[in-house]
């Protein structure tokens, strides 16, 4: 049966690539998300839960899933954490009080085993507000030096003005498709 | 709700209670959240000991001495932490001098070690530039020799290619003497024939003689022949001039006699002619014989000449042959000279070459040699490089956490200044807690009166009710006897008419109450419900089990109430998050695709608590509604249990 099943699946395609937006509350996630899938802003409210969508990029078949980043239900990430391919990291590059608990959550997040194997994008976002901190300040605050055996990238983003969420996917389809 | 019962209050009392519960709740949320914010990592102690802190105010307002004696203990306690871990911190940054120093100097021994092994680098490349000094002689002493090589192999083939020329000419000379000594066979033959032809000659010459012998004395034999006859003549002349008779006689004998000598001189002419012919053509035999003697002379003349004159050339092409020979036997001497010379400067060239080689190979060897040490000593200097950066590392990484350590004693520092400055507020408002709560428990009281107040009023107006209710039953009871009275009747329609009136005015009287006990329901019921919130207790970690046994006992002692107002809220918020998530996943599990609910099996399990069992269950009904084939799954518990999901 199980044979069966995975010829049948060959014949269908290729497996789509499983990503995972993550990042706190208000960092954009879902605005990127919808921006990535139907290239328009949004008007969005916080996510209680999630969002998932498809998204085709360069031949390649993402589904995307946004999971809600509020403080109570940032610990059901970890029930979302199997076969995933890549995770897009959202820093709300403006938000210098709560960066600290940004890097938190990421540090923990690359040492569980199930996401050994996955693509990290840093997305430094809210680049079009004034007076937010640059990239370099968001690799250094979130401590991206200190990552080892890790194929990761920083991009800055404005989900808004639509800047710099090409230049990301490009290079994560690349990432994705050298990886195989 | 809570502001209905709020707005109840102040109605009931004139004060306003959401000032106080506001400050109390703003001021701990806002330290709940201060020190969440201050630190994430360490909190966990910080906050333990927060919630204990707590739990003493809990019963702090009732002993405000106890609870400053707890608290000057707290203080000593931080106190003595502090300097613990301060002493802690010094002596760990004491051992990262140390390390340090010892760092250092390990440092200083590695730098020494690399400038040694840069002093044998030095050497070894010394080495290699004399080996290349050397692999240049012996290339330039090669080349020399080579062209010394090469002139002596041009001359040689100089020598050659003229003793080649020689050689042809000497084959040439050959053939001509070949083709004369030919020449000379064939004249000889000739001379034979020559000679052949002469005797010949000689013969003929012999044989002609003798024909002419035989022929004269053929002649002279016809001539005695014709004189016999003619004397025969004058004898028959002199016996005819006797006689007549005897004279014809002699006639005609002289006349037979004269033809025959006719006929002999006849026939004699004849053979004198083919005599003659005879001997003409002889005379020309013989001289055509000796012209071609004398061309056969002459030709044997030429030639004997040709050969003496090829005799000589031969002679000298014999002496030239000598010549060239000895010519070449020089230059095959000089050639063997020559090629001894080669040897001897090829045999000098390979033990040059085997000295050179054997200096390259020892040169090499060093070479070889000076490199593993080479190579040894820069893994030397690359471990005592490494060694030195992870020093270095390990020294930055001593001074980041001494640093990060007297960082975190200072925020320590300012958070025992700021718990401390807290529990100062925190007793002021304390006392101000414990003046309000006075105050609200006296309001609670009133409220409670005013409660039994209403409830009483209910009891009166149900018992009106119930009465105006009778009263209405007889009222109908009447209008029916009436009614009756009517129809019997049917006179009295003022009367009738009047007393409709009255019931209409009853009615509505009996529905103003309804309504007013509806409204007075209501309102009990409000009451009874923000009542009830008020009184829920979460302050233990199990209050929902509180909360049913409170449901029936609705009053409690008021500092239980006023202590356990502020978590409650946090808690319904978060619980309301958490609902709404839960909520939110449920429902895109259920209308989601099955590769997608399979992603959220897990978060489902986690939120609603399911065991391994059930989780696979869910899991394997998925996969058994994917597939075609397969039997469905089981819930290996009950099988015969409706829990399973279809």
């Amino acid at each position: 049966m199980g044979v069966l099943f995975s010829y049948f699946k060959s014949l269908i395609g290729t497996r789509e690539m499983r990503i995972l937006i993550l990042g706190l509350d208000g960092a954009g996630k879902t605005t990127i998300l919808y921006r990535l899938q139907v290239g328009e802003v949004v008007t969005t409210i916080p996510t209680i839960g999630f969002n998932v969508e498809q998204v085709t990029y360069k031949n390649l078949k993402f589904q995307v899933w946004d999971l809600g980043g509020q403080t109570s239900i940032r610990p059901y990430w970890r029930c979302y954490y199997s076969n995933t391919d890549a995770i897009i990291y959202v820093v709300d590059s403006a938000d210098k009080e709560r960066i600290g608990i940004s890097k938190d959550e990421l540090v923990p997040m690359l040492r569980e085993e199930e996401l050994a194997d996955a693509i990290l994008v840093v997305l430094a976002n809210k680049q079009d507000i004034p007076g937010c901190m640059s990239l370099k300040e968001v690799h250094q605050a979130l401590g991206l030096d200190a990552l080892k055996n890790r194929t990761f990238q920083i991009f800055k983003t404005s989900a808004i003005k639509g800047e710099g969420l090409d230049n990301a996917m490009e290079w994560l389809a690349n990432a994705l498709k050298n990886r195989k | 709700m809570f502001a209905s019962l709020k707005n109840k209050i102040r109605e009931e009392t004139g004060s306003d209670l959401s000032k106080l519960t506001a400050k109390i709740t703003s001021s701990t949320v806002q330290k709940i959240e201060s020190i969440r914010g201050r630190s994430q990592q360490g909190s966990t102690s910080s906050l333990n000991s927060i919630v204990s802190s707590e739990g003493f105010r809990e019963d702090g307002p009732i002993e405000p001495e106890e609870l400053r004696k707890r608290l000057a203990k707290l203080e000593s306690d931080f106190a003595r932490r502090l300097e613990q871990k301060e002493h802690e911190w010094k002596e760990i940054a004491r051992d990262k001098d140390n390390r340090l120093h010892a760092l250092e100097h390990e440092k200083d021994e590695a730098y020494k070690q690399i400038s040694n092994l840069k002093e044998s680098l030095k050497n070894a490349e010394e080495f290699k530039l004399k080996i290349l000094e050397r692999q240049e002689n012996t290339e330039q002493l090669e080349s020399l020799q080579s062209q010394e090589l090469l002139k002596v192999k041009s001359l040689v083939l100089l020598r050659d290619q003229e003793l080649a020329e020689k050689n042809t000419a000497l084959k040439d000379a050959m053939l001509q003497l070949e083709k004369l000594r030919t020449e000379v066979n064939r004249l000889r033959r000739q001379e034979e024939l020559l000679s052949d032809v002469q005797d010949d000659l000689e013969s003929l010459r012999h044989s002609t003689s003798r024909d002419l012998a035989h022929l004269a004395a053929e002649l002279a034999r016809s001539e005695q022949e014709r004189k016999h006859l003619a004397d025969l003549v004058v004898i028959l002349r002199q016996g005819s001039s006797s006689g007549m008779t005897q004279d014809e006689k002699v006639t005609q004998e002289r006349r037979l006699l004269e033809q025959r000598l006719e006929e002999a001189h006849l026939h004699l002419t004849d053979i004198k002619t083919s005599w003659s012919d005879k001997i003409a053509s002889l005379e020309t035999q013989v001289g055509r014989l000796s012209r071609q003697a004398a061309e056969e002379s002459n030709e044997r003349r030429r030639a004997i000449q040709d050969k003496d004159k090829l005799l000589e050339k031969l002679k000298q092409l014999e002496a030239e042959l000598d010549c060239s020979k000895f010519e070449l036997n020089n230059k095959e001497a000089k050639i063997k000279r020559l090629t001894e010379d080669v040897n001897e400067l090829s045999a000098e060239l390979k033990s040059i070459q085997n000295e050179s080689d054997e200096e390259i190979t020892f040169l090499r060897t060093e070479l070889d040699n000076a490199k593993t040490e080479l190579k040894i000593v820069r893994k030397n200097l690359d471990n005592a490089e490494s060694e030195l950066d992870k020093t270095s590392d390990e020294c930055n990484k001593l001074k980041i956490s001494v640093d990060s350590e007297h960082q975190t004693s200072d925020s320590l520092r300012e958070m025992i200044s700021k718990l401390e400055k807290d529990l100062e507020e925190e007793r002021e408002n304390s006392l101000n807690v414990q003046k309000t709560l006075t105050r609200v428990t006296s309001e609670k009281n009133s409220a409670l009166l005013r409660n039994a107040e209403v409830s009483q009023q209910i009891e009166l107006i149900k018992q009106d009710m119930r009465r105006q209710e009778r009263e209405m039953n007889d009222l109908m009871n009447k209008l029916a006897q009436l009614e009756d009275e009517n129809a019997k009747l049917k006179e009295s329609v003022l009367v009738e008419q009047k007393l409709r009136n009255n019931i209409s005015e009853l009615e509505e009287q009996i529905s103003e109450k309804n309504k007013n006990i509806k409204m007075l329901q209501l309102r009990l019921a409000d009451m009874k419900k923000t009542l009830q919130q008020e009184l829920r207790t979460p302050g233990n970690p199990n209050y929902h089990s509180d909360l049913m046994e409170n449901n029936t006992a609705a009053i409690l002692t008021p500092t239980q109430i006023s202590t356990r107002t502020f978590p409650n809220i946090v808690r319904r918020d978060e619980d309301d998050v958490n609902f709404k998530y839960l909520k939110h996943v449920v429902l895109k599990f259920l209308t989601s695709k099955e590769y997608e609910a399979q992603h959220l099996i897990k978060a489902i399990s986690t939120l609603l608590k399911f065991t391994k069992e059930e989780e696979k269950l869910i899991q394997d009904t998925l996969e058994w509604r994917k597939s075609w084939f397969g039997s469905k799954p089981k819930y290996p518990g009950n099988t015969k249990s409706k829990n399973v999901p279809s």
